[in-house]
């Protein structure tokens, strides 16, 4: 059964790990996350701070391209920014991003 | 001799029994996992819209969404842009979507040239394509 995150934790991880450049939309914050310089893709987090629901939480998954294993390293601490980046300029290479 | 195959008896039906009390907890635990995967599957369904509920922006083609209805939230999602909106309700996630692709376009517009990579370089044709500024409303 996968695990639920919260809101909070999530966006912890995202903005301490990933220092990404962040909009503030009415409901949700929107960051921006950069690789080399460039902006390469855009991840959505409620601004609640409750436990996330199984669909918002696959849809900021898909967003963050991580698979459900590497989005628990990423919330909950093995994965660090470096490892992140490194999947990602990864997937870039493959040119998925 | 009676008394042996009595118990050889015995030995073999708890032997069997015991086998198909595995077998019967093997089946519940496949059990819940398929209840597990039918609660958290959602339905989906695609959605035409044609208006961003915005006066200031104009869609020029009739865009497609998805819908995906959970359990207890619906999530909207145009996968092109890689834009996505959550509500407890289906009119609050379409609210929510139209938001989320008004936010994208006028992120992507106020960006420098030579900041957007490759993935939102293509968000940013295809929202060029489909939505227009209206000038004339503030």
């Amino acid at each position: 059964m996968p695990r639920c995150h919260r809101a909070s934790e999530v966006r912890r991880a995202i903005e301490r790990k990933l220092n990404p450049s962040c909009f503030r939309g009415s409901k949700e914050l929107n960051y921006w996350l950069e690789l080399d310089g460039r902006k390469v893709t855009r991840v959505t987090v409620t601004k609640s701070n409750d436990e996330l629901r199984a669909g918002t939480q696959a849809s900021i998954r898909n967003q963050l391209r991580l698979s459900r294993q590497e989005f628990d390293d990423l919330v909950l601490c093995p994965m660090s920014g470096s490892g992140y980046f490194e999947l990602l300029r990864n997937k870039v290479a493959a040119g998925l991003l | 001799m009676a008394s042996t195959l009595r118990s050889s008896g015995t030995r073999a039906r708890r032997s069997s029994l015991f086998r198909l009390r595995r077998a019967v907890s093997g089946i519940e635990a496949r059990l819940d996992r398929v209840e597990h995967e039918l609660e958290v599957r959602p339905r989906t369904y695609a959605l035409a819209i044609s208006d961003l509920g915005d006066r200031r922006y104009a869609l020029l083609s009739i865009v497609t969404i998805v819908l995906e209805e959970y359990r207890d939230e619906v999530i909207a999602r145009w996968p092109e842009v890689g834009v996505y909106a959550s509500g407890t309700t289906e009119s609050e996630a379409i609210a929510g979507i139209k938001r989320q692709v008004v936010e994208l376009f006028e992120e992507l517009r106020g960006m420098k040239p030579g900041t957007p990579g490759r993935l939102p370089l293509s968000w940013k044709r295809i929202l060029g394509r489909t939505i227009r500024r209206n000038a004339q409303v503030p």
